[in-house]
């Protein structure tokens, strides 16, 4: 509970930073490449906390990593007039809808072991009657 | 003492607090990005594609930031100049023979706003175009502008300008695209050109027989020229810099 009052303050608190920071257009198409880098480090960081597999480390180590990483491919891309943002694109996007696969899988698997679980419960309930 | 501490630290290792602050510090970065990225792409309203128009965008931004930077600066500045001229002495007659040129110099080089009895010419675009016209077009054309001042000039007029801005001795009158463009800066019809000086004198010049009103009204623009008692002519306010022309010695 501490844990997640903690996570909505620091949001609101970047959302609020964020109003008053201005970033030129030129440099919009950086931070898309950037937001989408540290978007998917997020549900990444999310479907491993439900699997029981998240790392701290891991996790801050892959947020800011992908996000220069990106930033970098970008400005080389630019450089070379090749879009290799695009590449940023699809394969941060693509390992979202995986992570939101995964969450999706975990969440059933828990519902449907409950649900078996209750069968169970009201099953031995009726055998001792 | 220990107890707080111990149940402080306690707490910490339970709810895992650590993880949770560097996740948070990085939900912070996430935010304030997602934010400022939101808000720049919806100030920019229209989307300029390619690099090229967005170099351009920013650099335009920039000036226009320096441009309003420089204003205040200016009139920070030439406040501070007033207030010098107010507080020299008057007993001092040389003191007093120099305002004098002064006044009459800022009047000559359209550095002050001044008033006085003259005529305000409106030139408005034509609807048709009359048979008599040598052009195509019934719009106010650069020239014509540049007629009308020369005209006013020609009679004696003090101080002109054309749509608030004032015409010094280093003013250019001339074309660029749809509009007109006076002391760099654009202009667009209709055209109101003020003058101060002999009314009687700037009326009749302008609308004596086969005279530049005529000629205007052949090509189908739209005139009309008032005396008035009482014109206002704004300052010159840009800035004026000699890098060549020096003093004759």
């Amino acid at each position: 509970m501490a844990g997640v009052l903690i996570l909505i303050g620091f949001a609101v608190a970047g959302v609020l930073t964020g109003f008053s920071v201005i970033i030129p257009y030129a440099y919009s198409k950086y931070v898309a490449v950037a937001i989408l880098a540290c978007l998917d480090s997020v549900f990444g960081a999310l479907a491993a906390n439900l699997e029981k597999k998240f790392k701290i480390n891991v996790f801050l180590s892959g947020f800011f990593g992908n996000a220069i990483i990106a930033i970098f491919l970008t400005y080389i891309g630019q450089k070379l007039d090749v879009d290799i943002y695009l590449a940023a694109v699809i394969v941060f996007g693509g390992r979202m809808l995986n992570n939101f696969s995964t969450i999706r899988r975990v969440l059933i698997n828990k519902f449907e072991k409950r649900k078996e679980q209750k069968i169970v419960e009201t099953e031995t309930s009726n055998n001792k009657i | 003492m220990e107890k707080i501490k111990n149940v402080t630290s306690d707490f910490i290792k339970k709810h895992n607090i650590v993880s949770y602050l560097f996740i948070g510090i990085a939900m912070f970065f996430l935010a304030l990005m997602l934010a400022a990225q939101m808000k720049a792409v919806s100030d920019t309203t229209e989307v300029a594609q390619g690099k090229r128009e967005a170099q351009l965008i920013d650099d335009l931004r920039n000036i226009q930031n320096k441009y309003n930077d420089l204003k205040v600066k200016y009139e920070d500045k030439s406040k501070i100049v007033e207030e010098y001229k107010n507080n020299a002495s008057n007993n001092d007659s040389l003191i007093a023979s120099m305002k004098e040129e002064q006044k009459q110099l800022s009047i000559i080089s359209g550095v002050t706003d001044v008033v006085g009895e003259g005529i305000i010419i409106t030139l408005t675009d034509g609807e048709n175009v009359t048979d008599s016209s040598l052009r195509t077009d019934t719009l106010v054309h650069d020239s014509d502008v540049l007629t009308v001042v020369n005209e006013l000039k020609a009679a004696g007029a003090e101080a002109i300008s054309v749509n608030d801005q004032r015409i010094i001795a280093g003013s250019a009158i001339r074309c660029v695209g749809p509009v007109i463009q006076v002391n760099y800066q654009k202009v667009a019809a209709p055209f109101v050109i003020k003058a101060v000086g002999n009314a009687q004198y700037l009326e009749s010049a302008m609308n004596i027989k086969n005279g530049v009103a005529d000629l205007l009204k052949e090509l189908g623009i739209g005139v009309k020229i008032t005396r008035e008692k009482e014109v206002k002519i704004l300052k010159f306010d840009g800035t004026i810099n000699f890098k060549t022309a020096r003093l004759a010695e």
